[in-house]
């Protein structure tokens, strides 16, 4: 457990997944992933192009079935309960999900009634949530005209408008420079802190996930080889590890049957980043 | 901060949702996607003026060339307002049918993404989309009632049945629109998209009494 959670209360489980498994044909793309994850907790998860993550995070926002396996997302079950899962999370996808032909304010504003926030209280929340994401100034500009680093906030801010009880950001670093990178991080953690919520974070940044993460989840070809704080997972590689040297010895012998990491991947990885870029 | 797994992140005015507010939420969530495209249309004008090109196309120059063909004519009414009538339904099937493409468009681009993680059923979102491509029929049809006064046609301006007319417009592009999306579901990229499109409008219009009379057609 990491130090900030020893003085919580009470500490309760955000999500649980219990051998959680997603086939695309012949492709296991996620194989029998068990893992619980807690409540305040900056969870990181890792791996190389086309190891499963976003699959996985398909399953856990409800947007893809899986196979076979269960799991639940803030108390319930993402296959007999999805419309709860969705009412409880909150997903900052990897891919530009904010309306560039809208301003940030009325991005926030389509997110408050698709959430259902009452009519008296969308001014205010959205008003503070651009506030506390430094986009006052240009809430009422295109979101269009914004740079990447200022769209991933308002994505944020859009995903968290509904406090929601997990959060899901699918690399929300890609594409940005160490500056915005940065900001982005600490307003997640400033997020967490505030309101005790749970981040799910990938990124193959390992130097943030290694500054920033609580604990973090490897994942390997579709299943999880190794899951502990970034200090744990350094010490079993050696005394003065990095995460990058983690990663290179746990997966180094993946990366010459990748099969997910085809073209259309990475094209839509490229221009994920070029939009945010 | 922390009570439970499951309560944690609800606000209390959204906890105990009964049927009623189950319903009011539907109707914002469906109104909330349609209200984003006003804005759109607001931001961007241009796009209405560029759309506008094709009917100023049909009325003022093809139509005068249409009305000098013998027996093109319905009779008892000038030609043009004859035509009016067809290229308002035109501009409006044509907003409709195409308008899957900017679904498609929204799915690549990832924007989509953000209304399937909510909470709003998928019917509401298609619902919304469905009144979107209402709302961009009903700019389109403005622009032809424009044009066609100052072309001088026969206009009936009883307020009722201009009402009438946006209805016809409004569930007519709806239900094109909801079509376009179930092609754009199935081909799944605009270039496919833009031959079926096109194959549909092309014999639905000349299909059509928009620029000829019926009884014309071979029977």
């Amino acid at each position: 457990m990491p130090d900030d959670q020893a003085t919580a209360p009470i500490v309760t489980i955000a999500l649980q997944a219990f051998a959680l498994t997603r086939k695309f044909g012949d492709l296991t793309a996620v194989s029998e992933v068990t893992l619980t994850i807690n409540q305040g907790e900056i969870f990181g998860l890792i791996g190389a192009n086309g190891a499963g993550k976003s699959t996985l995070i398909k399953m856990l926002t409800t947007l893809l079935p899986p196979t076979s396996g269960s799991a639940t997302v803030a108390g319930y079950d993402i296959v007999t309960q999805p419309a709860e899962v969705r009412r409880h999370i909150g997903y900052v996808p990897q891919l530009l999900s904010a309306d560039g032909s809208l301003t940030g304010y009325e991005n926030m504003l389509l997110s408050a009634r698709l959430y259902g926030i009452p009519r008296r209280e969308r001014a205010e929340r959205i008003t503070g949530a651009l506030a506390r994401m430094g986009l006052s100034e240009v809430a009422h500009h295109l979101a269009g005209q914004y740079s990447g680093g200022m769209i991933r906030r308002l994505e944020i801010a859009q995903s968290f408008l509904h406090r929601p009880t997990v959060l899901f950001l699918d690399e929300p670093t890609v594409g940005l420079d160490p500056g915005a990178r940065e900001t982005v991080w600490e307003h997640v953690l400033d997020l967490r802190d505030r309101f005790n919520r749970t981040m799910i974070v990938t990124s193959h940044h390992m130097d943030e996930i290694d500054k920033f993460c609580d604990r973090i989840a490897l994942i390997d070809r579709g299943r999880i080889v190794a899951v502990g704080t970034p200090s744990e997972l350094k010490a079993r590689v050696g005394p003065n590890a990095t995460l990058d040297d983690v990663f290179l010895r746990l997966v180094a012998a993946a990366s010459e049957t990748e099969t997910e990491g085809n073209y259309g991947e990475i094209r839509r990885e490229r221009r994920a980043a070029q939009e945010h870029g | 901060m922390a009570k439970s797994g499951a309560n944690v992140g609800l606000p209390k005015s959204m906890a105990d949702r009964s049927v009623g507010q189950a319903l009011g939420d539907y109707v914002i969530q469906t109104l909330g996607v349609a209200a984003a495209e006003v804005q759109k249309l607001y931001h961007d004008p241009l796009e209405l003026l560029t759309r506008a090109v094709q009917p100023v196309l049909w009325l003022m120059l093809f139509g005068e060339v249409m009305a000098r063909v013998r027996g093109v004519a319905p009779g008892n009414i000038p030609y043009l307002d004859f035509l009016s009538a067809g290229i308002l339904a035109q501009s409006a099937l044509f907003v409709a049918i195409f308008y899957g493409i900017s679904a498609i468009w929204e799915h690549d681009l990832g924007v989509l993404q953000r209304y399937l993680v909510s909470p709003a059923p998928r019917s509401a979102l298609v619902l919304g989309k469905a009144l979107s491509a209402g709302v961009r029929a009903l700019s389109q049809g403005l622009i032809v009632y424009a044009l066609a006064l100052l072309l001088g046609v026969g206009i009936d301006l009883n307020p009722l049945n201009i009402l009438g007319v946006a209805a016809a417009i409004m569930l007519g592009s709806a239900l094109f629109s909801t079509l376009s999306l179930i092609i754009a579901c199935i081909v799944k990229t605009r270039e496919r998209f833009m031959g079926i499109g096109q194959v549909l409008t092309m014999p639905i219009f000349f299909a059509s009494n928009a620029i000829y009379p019926l009884s014309l057609m071979p029977v």
